[in-house]
């Protein structure tokens, strides 16, 4: 509870830095393989394609 | 020696013999209390599931020396206290009308004890029983515990009132989860497992006026240390908004808006700490015209007599801006909310700290809400633009403060430049460039001092701020457009370098801020970073060895993916000593498990990096996959359920990565990547495996989904027989059905690639 007294919402420090690098490493990792996959710049790709559920 | 002695099923009639001594009528006080105090223990020690059979005899003991007819408070206290203990394992009694009946009539009796230590101990039972059994909590709600927890909170014994309020933080805590439970069932169509009883809801009108009045007892010199029922009174209102939402702000704003301009410092500090504490949880567009009316107040509040108004302030403030930002980013309120705080960053520390923080959220708020050509695209200005360099130069002035080392200011006021730097538009860049040659010139200062540091205290200081520094280089780099890269590159290389030689670069949190910083000129530089690697390769080394601090070896293992993608082909002559360390610690049992999903991950960088080249790799690589692909974890253990996902999808990114690399990227695919084909079924059954799991991430299906097309497009009409299945469909059209675009797109292809083939194989 004592974290939680006046805490900061957004989170900061070495720990934020960390799981923002980490996102960042696969983010970039994704671009790579989809820019090889053709789907490089397609996130619009998931809205635009139309296939059924069956 | 019982608590090792049972967990090995020797000394099986311990339970017994001290049960006895406490039922004996002839046992004397001391040697009940004693036992007690033993059991007590012993249910501290052992894990649960090694006396779970034994728990009617220690609860029999327990509930005996606890009974009102006990006339010691000694036994009833050290009898209570094993009670606290015990309740982890006591799930089979709770379960059972009677018996939990007994427990909790007993429980409840003894909060009315007239010893302090019996009744806080008493309720510190009831506060775990809520969070532990909440479920059975019905029945005794009404007729008791609401009675019995509003008394507690309206004690003015300190620790009594402490758990009183504790024991409605935890119904909110318990609450809020079985909402998320509740909407996630509702998202998937299901009834939930267990449901809310909304007693906070229920609750809050009697609630809130005994909080609201316990905010007004602060202490005159606050103590940063200090818990009190003042301090536990304003988070136990913010749980109360975040679990009770729109209901709690009728509740409150009276006293808001009664005592925001009191005469009285208590009352005004009250009333902001109130208004502050219930921002998160309601409805933003309820709370935005009541934000907006409160901000004239709150600047005139940043700068009211007392310190603990203005510290109040600034963190609703911060919270204002974090929560409502649409609320102060006006025209009519920036320019005066700004002003007041540029000058709030020169009062006491901790007021500056929380001014720190609005800053922080004011910046990622107007950088989100200005206009750009794209998701993706750097938007040209913002409504903080006519304030940055001020704001800027005022922040850097802040980190240099004698006084940075109170309430973390040194640390915020970084953290705050950052953020600015890191949501800073188009016309902010000069600034930019001038702060990284700002913070060039600190570092290089800071080197040169490493002589001078003698004493810890100034060691730790030094290393810190070294830290920070480097931190500040990371987000500056990433805004330094690509042409001006490599005219600062060796600057600040030859610094970074500098700081892996000096002690300070022997600290592990030092060291992996500096390998954060070399990973983003990495990815600035591309190919330009290449003359860097001879002098960097040793450190690299270092960090990547360094298995005490694992966070400095994942940064390491991270930045080895960077360098990859940056280099290329180019990393190649390197790639045989990266390679070596990398299996080394993959198979290092000292090395943490957190290091070990990043490593595989990376393989697949390095395939990436120098395609065909792999191949020299490919059959040590393929055999730890498939090692690493069958890891069973402890599915009780939701820590390790995630760490399996991670693995899993550690284990995903390396065979596409593999996969893709091997095939390359022209027409036709390239040879080696038929030497993966031995290993396609393997990798089949894996991604079945995870369809299969009720477990399974979504970033686990998005990179199933993305292995399954890429194994399409290489192995052709050769893969239907293989990925035709009831599994790898259920799993796509989860993917499909994904909230995460990512997730969807992978998926559709997938299901494309497959059909394509299936139409080919008809054909």
């Amino acid at each position: 509870r004592f974290a939680q007294y006046k805490a900061k919402l957004g989170a900061s420090g070495q720990d934020e830095r960390r799981s923002r690098q980490l996102e960042l490493q696969k983010k970039n990792r994704s671009s790579v393989v989809n820019h090889l996959r053709r789907l490089a710049g397609s996130d619009s790709f998931a809205q635009q394609e139309q296939i059924d559920d069956e | 020696i019982g608590g090792i002695e049972i967990a090995h099923a020797q000394w099986v009639d311990v339970i017994g013999v001290m049960t006895a001594n406490i039922t004996n009528p002839t046992s004397t006080e001391m040697m009940k209390e004693a036992t007690l105090e033993a059991i007590g223990y012993l249910c501290q020690e052992i894990e649960p599931d090694h006396l779970a059979t034994q728990s009617n005899e220690i609860l029999t003991a327990i509930v005996h020396g606890m009974k009102k007819e006990e006339p010691s408070n000694h036994v009833k206290l050290a009898a209570t206290t094993a009670l606290l203990n015990s309740l982890e394992f006591t799930k089979a009694n709770f379960e059972k009308d009677s018996e939990r009946h007994f427990i909790m009539q007993v429980v409840c009796e003894a909060t009315q004890s007239d010893d302090t230590p019996v009744k806080v101990a008493a309720l510190q039972c009831l506060v775990k029983i809520m969070s532990l059994y909440y479920q059975f909590m019905e029945h005794y709600m009404g007729p008791a515990l609401f009675a019995i927890t509003m008394e507690a909170m309206k004690s003015d014994v300190d620790e009594v009132a402490l758990q009183g309020i504790e024991f409605w933080s935890n119904v909110c805590d318990e609450e809020v989860d079985l909402a998320i439970e509740a909407s996630e069932a509702a998202d998937q169509g299901r009834p939930p497992e267990h449901t809310s009883r909304f007693y906070a809801k229920g609750a809050l009108q009697y609630l809130v006026p005994i909080l609201l009045e316990k905010l007004t007892k602060q202490e005159e010199y606050d103590d940063d240390e200090e818990w009190n029922p003042c301090k536990a009174a304003g988070v136990c209102l913010m749980l109360m908004a975040t679990c009770c939402e729109d209901d709690i702000v009728h509740h409150v704003l009276p006293f808001v808006q009664e005592h925001i301009k009191n005469a009285d410092w208590r009352f005004r500090d009250a009333a902001i700490m109130a208004f502050g504490s219930i921002l998160e949880g309601p409805d933003p567009a309820q709370l935005r015209p009541i934000a907006e009316k409160a901000v004239p107040a709150l600047i005139e509040l940043l700068r009211d007599a007392s310190v603990v108004v203005r510290d109040t302030t600034a963190w609703t403030v911060s919270r204002v801006c974090e929560l409502l930002p649409d609320a102060v980013v006006t025209e009519e309120y920036l320019n005066p909310l700004l002003r007041a705080l540029v000058d709030g960053l020169g009062a006491e520390p901790r007021v500056a700290a929380n001014v720190c923080w609005a800053f922080s959220s004011l910046a990622e708020a107007a950088y989100e809400s200005a206009d750009a050509a794209s998701d993706d695209a750097e938007p040209t200005t913002y409504a903080l633009s006519a304030y940055f360099e001020p704001i800027v130069q005022k922040l850097l002035e802040t980190t240099d403060r004698t006084d940075g080392q109170q309430s973390n200011l040194r640390s915020a006021a970084y953290e705050a430049l950052m953020e600015m730097v890191k949501n800073s538009p188009k016309d902010c860049y000069v600034t930019v460039q001038k702060t990284i040659m700002i913070i060039m010139e600190r570092l290089n200062k800071v080197l040169s001092l490493e002589a001078h540091i003698h004493s810890q205290s100034d060691r730790s200081q030094y290393i810190d701020i070294q830290s920070l520094l480097c931190a500040s280089l990371q987000s500056l780099l990433r805004k330094v457009a690509p042409e001006d890269a490599p005219k600062i590159s060796d600057m600040v290389m030859t610094a970074l370098l500098q700081m892996f030689n000096s002690s300070g670069g022997k600290s592990g949190g030092m060291q992996e801020d500096a390998l954060m910083a070399v990973a983003t000129l990495a990815e600035v530089l591309g190919d330009g970073f290449l003359k860097y690697m001879e002098a960097f390769k040793p450190f690299l080394a270092v960090g990547l060895k360094n298995h005490a601090e694992h966070q400095v070896c994942l940064a390491a293992v991270g930045l080895v993916g960077d360098v990859c993608r940056a280099l290329g082909a180019r990393v190649l002559p390197f790639c045989d000593e990266i390679m070596t360390l990398l299996l080394e610690n993959l198979g290092d049992e000292h090395v943490h498990r957190a290091v070990k999903p990043q490593i595989l991950s990376v393989f697949g960088d390095v395939a990436l990096a120098i395609g065909p080249e792999f191949r020299k790799y490919v059959d040590v690589v393929l055999g730890t996959l498939q090692q690493a692909s069958r890891a069973q974890v402890d599915k009780s253990d939701y820590d390790m359920v995630d760490y399996l996902n991670e693995l899993r999808e550690g284990c995903l990114e390396a065979y596409t990565g593999i996969v893709q690399g091997l095939k390359g990227d022209g027409e036709p695919a390239g040879a080696d990547v038929q030497l993966v084909q031995p290993h396609v079924v393997h990798m089949v059954n894996f991604v079945e495996s995870i369809a299969n799991d009720p477990d399974h991430s979504d970033g686990n299906v998005a990179a199933a989904a993305g292995l399954i097309g890429d194994l399409c497009s290489v192995f052709s009409v050769a893969m239907v027989p293989l990925v035709d299945k009831e599994s790898i469909a259920a799993l796509l059209t989860t993917g499909r059905r994904s909230k995460t675009n990512k997730t969807k797109t992978l998926a559709m292809w997938a299901t494309k690639e497959i059909r394509k083939l299936k139409s080919e194989t008809a054909a």
